[in-house]
């Protein structure tokens, strides 16, 4: 283990007092008008947001998708505090704080909203209907025999997960084979099983934790914004039972400049997650739409979620069972737009130029719930929160019925109108974005890392990112205060005759390690290139 | 010494343990009491039976206890002394194809598949390529997979590595191409068909005065409206099936005494689309394996597709024709497709009899161990197809269209 990360700020001394002298010619010297440099705010607050600024740029500069999530990544070598949201463990109240974090802006309706008034599906309806009849009867018919056969405990929930997995993957098969002699874009779509889906952004204008504050107040120049509003890392890890992808993105619902309006209204949600239930976990940034940089089907459509968990909810609150549905469709759908954003280039400090959406259905095969939602921004973070004029929006129906009930083998009470609300997000075309850089942060030639001519910066780079997103546990402890040395040497000074030799004592912080501190890979002098040896021992390192 | 306080001090404790240890090893002697009071005719009684009341011990039943593990022995509820000889999705035959053919009294009757018309296009193939990459590379998953270990260097430990799991590349691939094939097929015959998954077949049988039960768990099965018609009208009285003595064509069958003796085919027959077509059957090579730690060959390969196939053929027929059946009205006729993600081996039985020490033979066909490519996988750092052999879909797509 290098004993140089212990003396980062040693060496952040010497980088920053390195200067480089250039002589200016002798007419550059002078000019008519005085050229004053800006007046600069040194308070600590602009002093930091600037340092911010500075960083999130160099985050916008970064080539390539791996190489920007790395770079995300650099600033916490153990892994970031992240706040769980999962997609089956909803808490009691949790629709306010769902709604803040992901500056969503919920519009019940009983309809989509009118941009599929223009979609007819009226003959696609007739096509598809008696083999959806007979779909659900066998899959009815079916599943109870799977279950029994077997032999596995198995709870209310897990139980109805079964049949509604077994229910979308049918239905997509029979909407798909019947439209795609039609629909081009559903013929050339990729449809994605239980795929992994992993999202991580900062949200802000939430209460400090207490941690938090007494840092502050032990810190002179930070006295006065003990109170101020933090940023959160939100982490979403779920899946969808069926998931439809394309190379096309879906036409937006709301231009950007109309998604600005104030009366889309988004609760602020001031209090710490964990007042309402989540968790906290330390773990890096991975965002993950399902599949890996370099897939060509970049784009979601749209996604099929269970909602078996609802079932083990206990909180005999049949509002609260609602608002969960919601809850669950706004946070997929937003988690999964923003980690395909991050694969296009965009990242939760450098924002969208331009609104993506896809389409979501929360089902267990009887019930259906339909959300579309709109992303027009994933920057919510700092003072984002009261200055970002833009909102994402959901449009969302009630819970349909697809049908009534199984009366002597047959379907009752089929409802027609769910089926064409599925068929309408179906017969959704996706169009190419004519004018729009669809990538404006990445570079022109390499994309992705799979493009670089170099191949040890090829191999280097998959093998890290690849590494760094599976969040595998770590072999080593982690450093520790232990409880002793917090009571006898840090909070009351009794040890002072002790011979200090723990980190702590000099100052040194091991948790303020970055990525990038580590040894690289030894080379046994076998295969090292011909070169003196203090050269030669360590391979290249390519962090961004 | 002169007598100081110092001195004079006891240390109680002391000598409070070696009071306790002198007690403790005292003995009682016999005095000859109790002897002397016998003779002289006065009753001596032990003083505790007097004192202490004698009480018995209650058994007290207490709510909310672990239950007893089950205990795999004759107390089992499903024990039977007659032992039964098992097939399952983990245990390959020992002589493979050849002991399949013994056990299912099957012939094959030329090598290679009947005649079949293959087709493929240009654009097919590239979408292939494409799902070959996404189910092989582009999939999200991390799992820690298998150790991978080189023959050559048995003590060596590679990194482990973590990717996508076998089940999960061939569930992906096999739904990916299936649904290519629906795609650019007639709508007519897309629509006959239904594709199951996860379906649990089992079908049981006496051989010899051996009870023998094949069992098939989570595989996925093409079913269509119309049963498939007979391959061949050929008959196959005169075929002789091989002979593999002095193994006995029951080895490597598990044998097992508790157990459950069941018949399943798990489609009830009043739905239109409940003939079988096609299975699809997934090799895991983590699962399926020879008691012997001895790697699995070629010919165990085939005659597991056999018995697959013979199982989902046997518990139709059983299901549609009734228990005492011998030879079929009609024969059953099922395609197999046996994948574990880059080798396909496409077969077909045709279950002529469920009789199987008969004269009247099942025929089988088959195709060898197929490649769909040679190395997919990220190679230097960028996603890499090598080898693509373009007969595999073309054998999906003629299995899947045949009517």
């Amino acid at each position: 283990m290098s004993a140089l990360r212990f003396r980062r700020p040693l060496l952040n001394c010497v980088k920053e007092y390195r200067y480089v002298s250039t002589g200016l010619p002798q007419e550059d010297q002078y000019s008519y008008t005085p050229q004053y440099p800006p007046i600069l705010d040194i308070s600590h607050e602009k002093v930091a947001a600037k340092k911010k600024e500075a960083e999130y740029e160099a985050i916008k500069a970064v080539k390539t998708v791996e190489e920007k999530q790395i770079k995300l990544n650099m600033s916490k070598y153990y892994g970031f505090k992240c706040y769980m949201l999962l997609e089956e463990y909803i808490p009691y109240n949790n629709l306010e704080l769902i709604q803040h974090v992901t500056r969503t802006h919920l519009i019940r309706d009983e309809n989509l909203p009118n941009f599929y008034n223009g979609i007819d599906v009226s003959s696609l309806l007739t096509a598809v209907k008696n083999d959806i009849e007979e779909t659900i009867l066998i899959e009815m018919d079916q599943c109870r025999q799977k279950v029994d056969l077997h032999k596995v405990q198995l709870n209310i929930g897990e139980r109805e997960n079964i049949v509604s997995s077994a229910l979308s993957k049918q239905i997509n098969r029979i909407i798909i084979n019947s439209m795609s002699k039609h629909y081009s874009h559903i013929d050339s779509a990729q449809v994605d099983f239980n795929p992994r889906i992993e999202s991580l952004w900062f949200a802000g204008g939430m209460d400090p934790p207490e941690n938090i504050k007494r840092c502050k107040r032990g810190q002179e120049w930070r006295k006065n914004e003990v109170d101020a509003p933090t940023n959160r890392a939100m982490n979403y890890i779920g899946t969808a039972s069926v998931a439809l992808r394309s190379n096309k993105p879906l036409r937006p619902i709301l231009s950007l400049s109309e998604s600005e309006n104030p009366d889309f209204i988004v609760p602020r949600f001031k209090l710490d997650p964990r007042t309402v239930g989540t968790a906290n976990q330390f773990r890096h940034i991975a965002n993950i739409p399902g599949f890996w940089p370099g897939d060509p089907n970049q784009f979601g459509l749209l996604s099929y979620h269970q909602r078996g968990h609802h079932l083990t909810r206990h909180y005999k609150d049949p509002e609260d069972n609602l608002r969960a549905i919601d809850r669950q469709g706004i946070l997929s759908s937003f988690a999964w737009l923003n980690s395909q954003a991050n694969f296009l280039g965009f990242t939760t400090f450098n924002d969208v130029t331009y609104p993506l959406l896809t389409q979501t259905i929360i089902t267990n095969g009887q019930l259906w719930s339909f959300f579309v939602y709109q992303l027009n921004t994933v920057l919510i973070h700092s003072k984002h929160i009261e200055d970002n004029p833009q909102r994402n929006i959901c449009w969302t129906t009630p819970v349909l019925k697809l049908y009534e009930g199984i009366v002597d083998g047959k379907l009752v009470g089929f409802n027609d109108q769910v089926l064409q609300n599925l068929l309408k997000f179906y017969a959704n075309v996706p169009e190419e974005r004519l004018g729009v850089e669809m990538r404006p942060y990445l570079s022109k030639e390499e994309k992705v890392c799979g493009d670089y001519q170099d191949d040890d910066q090829r191999q280097w780079l998959e093998r890290e990112y690849k590494h760094l997103v599976s969040n595998r546990p770590r072999h080593a402890l982690d450093y520790e205060i232990y409880a002793w040395e917090k009571i006898y040497k840090i909070d009351h000074e009794t040890k002072f005759l002790d011979k200090k030799r723990r980190p702590f004592e000099y100052g040194i912080k091991p948790w303020n390690r970055k990525l990038d501190e580590r040894l690289p890979r030894y080379i046994p002098r076998v295969h090292r290139p011909h070169l003196p040896r203090w050269k030669g021992r360590y391979a290249k390192e390519y962090f961004p | 010494m002169r007598p100081s306080p110092h001195l004079c001090k006891q240390h109680l404790g002391w000598h409070f343990k070696k009071l306790w240890a002198t007690q403790s090893a005292r003995k009682i002697r016999d005095a000859g009491i109790e002897q002397k009071l016998l003779e002289k005719g006065v009753p001596v009684v032990r003083a505790a039976d007097i004192l202490w009341e004698k009480r018995p011990l209650e058994k007290i039943e207490v709510v909310g206890l672990k239950p007893k593990p089950v205990v795999f022995d004759h107390t089992h509820p499903n024990w039977h002394d007659k032992t039964i000889l098992t097939y399952r999705d983990n245990n390959v035959l020992l002589k493979g194809l050849q002991q399949a053919k013994i056990l299912t009294n099957t012939v094959e009757l030329k090598q290679g598949l009947p005649d079949f018309t293959l087709k493929s296009t240009k654009q097919i193939d590239r979408r292939v390529k494409e799902i070959i990459l996404t189910s092989h590379v582009f999939d999200a998953e991390q799992k820690i997979l298998p150790k991978v270990k080189d023959p050559e260097r048995p003590a060596w430990n590679f990194p482990r590595v973590y990717g996508i799991t076998q089940p999960r590349v061939i569930k992906l691939l096999l739904n990916n191409l299936l649904q290519l094939i629906e795609n650019s097929s007639d709508l007519e015959v897309v629509k006959q068909r239904y594709v199951f998954d996860d379906t649990h077949f089992s079908y049981n049988f006496e051989k010899s005065s051996d009870l023998i039960q094949f069992e098939l768990t989570g595989d996925t099965l093409l079913t269509s409206t119309k049963p498939l018609p007979p391959v061949t009208e050929e008959p196959t009285e005169s075929f002789q099936l091989p002979d593999i003595h002095p193994i006995k064509p029951t080895i490597t069958l598990n044998k097992e005494n508790i157990y459950e003796v069941r018949g399943i085919y798990p489609i009830s027959l009043k739905f239109a689309k409940s003939h079988p077509h096609t299975i699809f059957v997934p090799h895991v090579e983590t699962e399926v394996k020879n008691l012997y730690e001895e790697p699995v060959t070629e010919a165990q390969i085939f005659g597991r597709s056999l018995l697959k196939t013979f199982t989902v053929a046997a518990s139709y027929a059983k299901e549609k024709y009734g228990n005492d059946v011998t030879v079929l009205p009609k024969p059953v006729v099922v395609q197999c497709v046996h994948t574990n993600g880059r080798f396909f081996h496409f077969g077909i039985f045709q279950l002529n009899t469920l009789d199987l020490e008969g004269g009247v033979k099942n025929v089988w066909f088959q195709t060898g161990r197929l490649p769909l490519f040679e190395t997919c996988c990220y190679k230097v750092g960028r996603p890499v197809l090598e080898g693509y052999n373009n007969e595999v879909i073309q054998y999906l797509d003629a299995f899947y269209n045949n009517v």
